[in-house]
C-alpha cells in the first residue's frame, strides 16, 4: 500500500503529469484509431449478421462498448474522488472531473443507441425497463458530478463536494449490473463473459467486440489526459511551468 | 423493416461524440491561451502607460 502511494503521489506534481501526458496522448490516440478501425471492419464487413436480429445487431460494436465505458468510467471518476477526499491529490480532483463529462459522452451513446437498436428490434425507442432506467440514472449522475462542481466557485471544494457525490452513485453499477437477472427486463441478458470464459456470442462476433472495447479504452485515455492536462494548466496558469506549456520558451511578457 | 437507417444513425450519434470529446479540449486550450496572452497583453500596455 506504501509503494502504491508513493507511485501515485510522484503523479501528484502538475508539471510531471503534464509532461508524462503529453507523451503518452499522441501514442493512446494512435491506438485507439488502429485498434478502432480494426474492430469496425471486423464488426462491419466480416462479422455476419445476427440470425434472429438481422442487420440490425451490427449497433452493438458501439453500443456494449459505450456501455461497458459508462461503467468504467463512473467507477475510476469514484475512484479518483476517493483519492482526491482521501489524499488530497490535486490531479486526482482534476482527474476526477476531467473524466465526468466523457462518461457522461459514452453514457448518452448508450442510450441513444441502445434506443436505435430497439426501435427494429423491440418495435418501440424506449421502455421503463430495469436496464434502460438504470442508465439513464447513470447519465443523470454524471450531470449532477459536472453541475456541483460548475455550481461551487471554490475550484477544489467543489471537486470534492462532486467527488463524494460520484461516490454514493457508485450504489447504481451493481444495480445497472446485475438488473436484467434480479428483475423481468425487455433488456436481453448478458451474453458475454469474458472471465468466466461463458460467452454465448461467436468469436466471429466476440473479437469485433472486444477490439471496439480496447479501442474506446485508448480512447478514454487519450482524452483524460488531454482534459486533465488542460485542466491543470488553467488551474496553475500563473506558474512558469504552464506558461511555458502555453506559449512556449516566447510567452508574452507579464 | 429496413435496419439501415437505425445503423446509420447509431455510428453517426458515435462518430459525433467522438468528434466533440477530441475537439472540446483543443479548443479550451485555444481560449485559454487567447485568454491568458489577452491578459499579459492588457499588463504590459498598463505598464508602459
Amino acid at each position: 500500500m506504501n509503494g502504491f502511494l508513493v507511485w501515485l503521489n510522484s503523479f501528484g506534481s502538475p508539471e510531471k503529469f503534464h509532461r508524462v501526458a503529453l507523451r503518452f496522448e499522441p501514442w493512446l490516440l494512435g491506438l485507439a484509431l488502429l485498434v478502432g478501425a480494426v474492430g469496425l471492419y471486423l464488426g462491419l464487413v466480416k462479422a455476419p449478421a445476427d440470425y434472429l436480429q438481422g442487420e440490425s445487431a451490427r449497433i452493438m460494436y458501439i453500443h456494449i462498448p459505450a456501455a461497458w465505458m459508462s461503467l468504467f468510467i463512473y467507477g475510476f471518476m469514484a475512484f479518483s474522488g476517493f483519492c482526491a477526499l482521501v489524499w488530497r491529490f490535486k490531479v486526482a480532483e482534476l482527474m476526477a472531473m476531467a473524466a465526468a463529462p466523457i462518461g457522461a459522452g459514452f453514457t448518452a451513446v448508450t442510450l441513444i443507441t441502445g434506443s436505435l437498436w430497439g426501435r427494429p428490434t423491440w418495435g418501440t425507442y424506449w421502455v421503463w425497463d430495469a436496464r434502460l432506467t438504470s442508465e439513464l440514472v447513470l447519465l443523470f449522475l454524471f450531470f449532477g458530478v459536472i453541475g456541483l462542481y460548475n455550481a461551487i466557485e471554490d475550484q477544489r471544494k467543489g471537486a470534492r463536494a462532486a467527488s463524494l457525490l460520484a461516490l454514493i452513485g457508485l450504489v447504481n453499477l451493481p444495480i445497472i449490473h446485475f438488473s436484467v437477472n434480479w428483475w423481468n427486463t425487455l433488456h436481453q441478458g448478458n451474453s458475454i463473459n469474458l472471465f468466466a470464459g461463458k460467452s454465448s456470442i461467436h468469436p466471429s462476433m466476440l473479437w469485433p467486440l472486444i477490439l471496439m472495447a480496447l479501442a474506446t479504452k485508448f480512447w478514454f485515455g487519450a482524452s483524460l489526459l488531454a482534459r486533465t492536462r488542460i485542466a491543470l494548466i488553467e488551474f496553475e496558469a500563473g506558474k512558469e511551468w504552464a506558461q511555458t506549456a502555453l506559449f512556449g520558451p516566447r510567452r508574452p511578457e507579464a | 423493416m429496413n435496419h439501415t437507417p437505425f445503423i446509420i444513425a447509431s455510428y453517426a450519434v458515435f462518430a459525433a461524440f467522438l468528434i466533440w470529446d477530441f475537439l472540446a479540449p483543443r479548443l479550451a486550450l485555444r481560449r485559454l491561451r487567447h485568454e491568458l496572452g489577452a491578459r499579459a497583453a492588457r499588463v504590459e500596455r498598463r505598464k508602459n502607460r
